[in-house]
């Protein structure tokens, strides 16, 4: 079985060199609230609810308008996506069917824990904190993929040798 | 269901790397197959046939259920 959606395995190095530093920055820009000035613009909100901290937005009455945003968070979650991304979909260097099995069994479990994950956010969680959470929460799935997956490799080169 | 990988490759005097090799997989796999921890694909038991040349049934066998 030639498993499909997969990159070449080149691009796992690549994977780890933007999601580590790229989380790590994350981290930083979560807990200490920290932004890049030179960020500052203006961009094309689509759909904008936030009523309570957009004046804008309830001027306007619309819900597409311009509002005034640092890029910075978006900058970071959209690299952190990507390493994730990268990480998850490259080949291993000796892809076979068996670790196509393996990486099958990985991305269910993944997925399983995940939904615990989620489910324990939902009922711990409330209000701002829960958004706070629910960031986390966007990478779990890979995050749990990448560990189980590797895990799993290396337990399996391990009993060889 | 049984398998006697380690006999046929001991006929043919091929190691785990060796028939790993000559039919396109890692020797995870191989290592595998042998401890029963994994079921080939149609395909990749056709070609252990072919290696050992002998029948796919001769490498592999149902288990009484």
């Amino acid at each position: 079985m030639k498993t499909r959606f997969l990159l070449p395995a080149k691009y796992k190095l690549w994977g780890w060199m933007i999601f580590i530093p790229f989380s790590i920055m994350g981290l930083f820009a979560l807990l200490q609230n920290f932004e890049v000035q030179a960020l500052d613009v203006e961009i094309p909100s689509l759909f904008q609810t936030d009523f309570i901290f957009d004046q804008k937005a309830k001027e306007s009455g619309s819900t597409f308008h311009m509002i005034s945003d640092n890029l910075t968070n978006e900058i970071l979650g959209v690299m952190i996506l990507l390493g994730c991304v990268l990480l998850t979909f490259s080949k291993e260097k000796d892809e076979d069917e068996f670790i196509a099995q393996k990486r099958l069994e990985s991305l269910l479990w993944a997925t399983f824990v995940n939904s615990i994950l989620m489910f324990l956010c939902l009922i711990l969680f409330y209000s701002f904190s829960f958004l706070n959470v629910m960031i986390f929460n966007l990478y779990s799935v890979f995050v749990l993929f990448i560990i189980h997956f590797n895990l799993g490799l290396r337990k399996g080169k391990r009993q060889l040798g | 269901m049984k398998n006697n990988l380690k006999v046929q490759r001991a006929i043919k005097n091929l190691t785990q790397d060796n028939l790993a090799k000559l039919i396109g997989v890692s020797r995870q796999t191989i290592n595998a197959m042998e401890s029963s921890k994994y079921v080939p694909s149609t395909v990749l038991a056709l070609k252990l046939a072919k290696v050992f040349e002998v029948k796919v049934e001769d490498i592999f066998q149902l288990e009484d259920e």
